[in-house]
């Protein structure tokens, strides 16, 4: 996770306007980058769409654990209950 | 029970009027009451805010109580720099227990921007985050799952920076902060009026329902925006709006008379319901401000 504020749900207010990072004045905005490189590169538009998706808090009983295997298990889709019950009823 | 705020924006074709609470150290209560006075004939309500530029004050809960001890309607401003999500939940409960209901749910500043930087950054949940779990809590459960009787009733709103690179982004990243549950977005001071229109133009387009509340701060000088300029993430102010400031023959008018410019402009534009103002002068030109847009003071 390249963003120092660690966030998961697209470039802050703090966006320099250069494009770089408010809290790396050297460093472009891993959000910003993203959002240059979903446009650029040859993808799905289903994957395009997912950048402007609702992601749920990070999970940090995870931390340290493998992505790869909690991907394959699906352990990195468990919701908070609440937020589940939202989305269901939601529909988002 | 309902807002003013909510009924405002929702029930009515209004404009509304708030303001940024100055930051609060230390006076007791005394100190709330004066600062009440000078806002609350000319405001429907004030954001009370937390630890404002990642400085420690005292705490945006608090002083919502305290403003709402005198009759003045908080906005519960909750960041998520410095509270995980059980501090963030807490704070919604303990407000809503002293009947706060309009709360702004905001990603915050880093901890660089502020007198302690060598403090841990939190960032447990983001903005989006932080919006959808306030819309949990109102339907009776904390994240967790577990049951809340009654369920409190939050105004759910948020904030977004419509100058902020990618520009043209701000305006789906707005939409999904209303998808997460805002009903109403205060604006990041914007020295462009362009960016400005593009955004509200869009919001107005796609999402009606998302009132829009920009803001603009009350500055004695150049200096002040010189300072904004180099020193507030997410502010960029062009070098001719500071000249035009720096080079008049009275710079402190020359910055008053930007600031009632960019209000009628902001009020005129598609989407926006009101105006949010912070005040840094300190002056009579808050009050001068608000008889210049045409409001009569509500005592």
């Amino acid at each position: 996770m390249t963003c120092p504020k660690t966030l998961r749900n697209g470039p802050c207010g703090g966006v320099r306007e250069n494009g770089n990072c408010e809290v790396k004045p050297e460093m472009q905005c891993i959000w910003v980058k993203a959002y240059e490189r979903k446009d650029k590169l040859p993808l799905p538009n289903s994957w395009r769409s997912h950048y402007n998706d609702l992601r749920p808090p990070v999970d940090m009983q995870l931390k340290g654990t493998s992505s790869w295997l909690n991907l394959f298990t699906k352990r990195d889709q468990k919701r908070p209950a609440g937020w589940q019950n939202v989305v269901e009823n939601n529909g988002q | 029970m309902m807002s003013r705020v909510s009924e405002i924006l929702e029930n009515t074709k209004d404009q509304l009027f708030t303001v940024e609470f100055p930051e609060v150290d230390s006076g007791g209560l005394d100190r709330i009451a004066k600062h009440v006075n000078r806002i609350s004939p000319w405001f429907d309500a004030a954001n009370s805010t937390d630890n404002t530029a990642a400085h420690a004050h005292a705490s945006n809960t608090a002083v919502a109580i305290a403003m709402k001890i005198y009759g003045v309607e908080p906005i519960l401003q909750i960041v998520c720099r410095d509270k995980n999500r059980l501090a963030i939940q807490s704070d919604l409960m303990g407000a809503a227990l002293h009947g706060i209901e309009n709360v702004v749910m905001l990603t915050g500043d880093d901890v660089s921007a502020g007198d302690e930087p060598e403090a841990r950054r939190v960032f447990d949940l983001d903005g989006p985050q932080a919006i959808r779990v306030a819309k949990v809590l109102t339907t009776g459960q904390y994240l967790s799952g577990r049951k809340i009787t009654p369920a409190p009733d939050f105004y759910i709103g948020a904030v977004e920076n419509p100058a902020a690179p990618p520009a043209e982004y701000r305006i789906q990243r707005a939409l999904k902060k209303h998808l997460a549950g805002a009903r109403f977005l205060q604006l990041q001071i914007c020295y462009h009026p362009d960016l400005l229109e593009n955004f509200c133009q869009g919001i107005a387009e796609l999402a009606p329902n998302l009132h829009i509340i920009p803001t603009v701060v009350l500055v004695k000088n150049e200096r002040s925006l010189n300072f904004m300029n180099d020193k507030v993430p997410g502010i960029d102010i062009p070098e001719e709006t500071i000249k035009r400031v720096k080079e008049s023959d009275d710079p402190g008018e020359a910055a008053y008379q930007l600031v009632l410019e960019q209000s009628k402009h902001s009020l005129s534009l598609p989407g926006v319901r009101g105006l949010h103002v912070i005040d840094f002068r300190r002056d009579n030109s808050l009050e001068r401000l608000m008889r210049e847009l045409g409001r009569t003071p509500k005592f």
